[in-house]
């Protein structure tokens, strides 16, 4: 979130009557950044700071005044602590001035009272007189000590949560991004059951089991470096979609038919890398492996008004109401197409009225 | 004792192959009754050759190994099972803590020799004690299946019309030949998808299966009269033909 106001802090004039931090958490924000415990140390170096001062000034206080010195002292110490302490879970602009005020009307009101007791107190000779300005100063040099360490605390409080609350934001991008390449990178089922048939192929010296090899060995090769680059070639995509369905053509048997239908004049089209894979792999395990007949697959490139249609097509279950991963597949590809070729390419999946599904991708042309 | 009679069950061909194999070398004493391709005709096999132990592979079209497995568990002297899957689905941290039989593809022959071990072992205690406790094994399963989806209409062609059938309107389904018989209360039709395949798009709480040929809907039977020992009859709400229920079906009828 980014404050609405640009303007330097000593142009903006609320900063003068009320100064304080501009950022404002709400209560969701504080409860994310989660409660820092309370800085021990402080309370250590405020009382060590109050008694250096009790050190300095006491010899200077008259012997009547020294109980009242450590009253004052004592009452302004325990409120800026508890003051202190709320604005450490608080900390707003006006929580800081509320504190602040207060801070004031004490002050202001302990000088009020002793002009109300000048009478009493005009008595006074001498070094009591001068013990009692001391008490005065010391109370004053207090209260405005407090004030700005309150003042330094908010600030510091605020920047503390606004950097936890950026660095978990730095960590949930990171999760999403890596969540999104892991759903997109090669599915470990894919990986062993393809293992499965070549292991029997092998021991039985099938002669299926070396195409199925070199198929799987080309996937892979192109498949593990494939989110590390921005964009693939159509023509590299539909290689890869080749390998893949020849694998699972070899596993599958006669449960699966597919054929490609090319146009040269689009292979130099850019992609999201795995896009059109992921809408083939999505036929697969949605459409054609869950259904008793198995089914085809057709995946058709043709250009559309300069730009590019690109069909998957299957014949198999349709659409079901418990398959989560597609949509979730789906919805990844289409924020990485957008990101690839702006708003105007489209993704989207229907049934066909024949039984089946058609994930359609429709690009624009290129500028 | 008998030969142990085993089932097996992949949608691919190689591992199944591969399963077959490695059982004929390792387990000869063994005889395999069936190699099925999918979930719905290991189910149908296992209800009319009642083997003894089933390799059920987990991902497989109409039925899923777990729901053979939890219609199987279901039934009166429920075969021992053994879970087959290339990777560990979300279930295998579930097999593991039930003490379920598991095996992971590629199959390793060290690993296949020693369930059968174990599935040797379990076959020789007495019948008394249950091999693999299914009452546990069924609320594994409960846990580990998806809430069933909307049961589709059931479309049949009466002449030229097409007729759309509410499966809850059902009150039992029969194998007849190629067909299927739906009747309802106040129809009947012919449909031609097999029994055993729609069995797995029904919902397995409402419509119960009482024979490895008839499917009925719950709501709709009336009582359940014991013959004999092995037979069992099901009355219906408002009709007068009786079902059958098959020996291994008759535990659906407990009372209380």
């Amino acid at each position: 979130m980014t404050t609405p106001n640009p303007r330097p802090w000593y142009l903006d004039w609320t900063q003068w009557i009320c100064p304080g931090p501009r950022r404002r958490f709400s209560a969701q924000e504080l409860t994310r950044a989660g409660a820092q415990p309370w800085p021990k140390g402080i309370d250590a170096y405020v009382a060590l700071n109050l008694l250096t001062l009790l050190a300095i000034n006491l010899k200077e206080l008259p012997r009547p005044w020294a109980p009242w010195a450590l009253l004052v002292l004592g009452g302004l110490w325990a409120l800026s602590m508890q003051a202190a302490r709320w604005l450490w879970r608080q900390p707003t602009r006006r929580n800081l001035n509320l504190a602040l005020g207060l801070g004031l009307v004490l002050i202001v009101g302990g000088l009020l009272g002793l002009r109300v007791l000048q009478g009493p107190l005009r008595s006074l000779q001498g070094a009591e007189r001068q013990g009692l300005w001391v008490l005065v100063l010391l109370g004053v040099a207090c209260g405005v000590m407090a004030a700005s360490a309150l003042w330094f605390l908010v600030l510091y409080r605020v920047q503390q949560i606004e950097a936890r609350l950026t660095e978990l934001d730095g960590l949930d991008a990171q999760l999403a991004l890596q969540r999104r390449l892991a759903t997109a990178q090669i599915h470990p089922h894919f990986v062993f059951n393809t293992l499965a048939s070549l292991t029997h192929w092998v021991e039985t010296q099938d002669p299926r089991a070396a195409p199925l090899l070199r198929d799987f060995s080309a996937y892979l090769r192109a498949t593990l470096p494939l989110f590390e680059r921005d964009q693939l070639p159509l023509r590299e995509e539909l290689e890869l979609v080749r390998r893949y369905l020849a694998i699972m053509q070899a596993r599958m048997g006669e449960r699966l038919r597919w054929r490609i239908v090319d146009d040269a004049a689009l292979d130099e089209l850019p992609l999201p890398p795995g896009s059109l894979l992921t809408l083939v792999e999505n036929a697969i395990t949605h459409g054609i492996e869950p259904s008793l007949r198995g089914g085809e697959i057709e995946i058709r490139c043709a250009r559309v008004n300069g730009g590019a249609q690109l069909q998957v097509l299957d014949s198999g279950q349709g659409l079901q109401p418990t398959d989560a991963a597609p949509g979730l597949g789906l919805a990844n590809t289409r924020e990485r197409l957008l990101a690839l070729h702006g708003p105007q390419a489209t993704l989207s999946l229907s049934e066909r009225p024949e039984g089946g599904c058609l994930a359609l991708m429709t690009l624009p042309s290129p500028p | 004792m008998n030969p142990c009679k085993v089932l097996i069950a992949d949608d691919e061909e190689a591992p199944r192959e591969h399963l077959r194999l490695l059982l004929a070398k390792a387990w000869p004493e063994a005889q395999l009754v069936a190699a099925c391709a999918n979930g719905v005709d290991a189910w149908d096999e296992a209800l009319a050759l009642e083997p003894d132990v089933c390799f059920l592979d987990i991902r497989m079209p109409g039925l899923t190994g777990l729901q053979v497995a939890q219609r199987l568990s279901a039934l009166q002297s429920p075969p021992q099972i053994v879970f087959v899957t290339a990777y560990n689905d979300h279930a295998l941290a579930a097999f593991e803590a039930g003490a379920l039989d598991y095996l992971v593809k590629p199959l390793d022959g060290e690993r296949l020799a020693r369930t059968i071990t174990r599935l040797q072992q379990r076959r020789l205690q007495p019948a008394s004690t249950p091999a693999s406790a299914p009452a546990d094994l069924q609320a594994l399963l409960q846990q580990l299946l998806p809430r069933r989806s909307v049961m589709r209409p059931i479309q049949a062609s009466v002449g030229k019309e097409v007729r759309l059938i509410a499966p809850e309107d059902v009150i039992y389904f029969e194998s007849d030949a190629r067909y299927t018989r739906v009747v309802t209360a106040d129809s009947e039709a012919l449909i031609r998808t097999p029994l055993k395949e729609l069995i797995a798009s029904l919902d397995p709480d409402l419509f119960w299966q009482i024979h490895r040929s008839v499917l009925v809907n719950s709501r709709a039977v009336q009582s359940a009269l014991r013959i004999d020992e092995n037979n069992m009859q099901l009355s219906l709400k408002g009709r007068s033909e009786k079902l059958p229920v098959s020996r291994q079906f008759q535990g659906l009828f407990k009372g209380q």
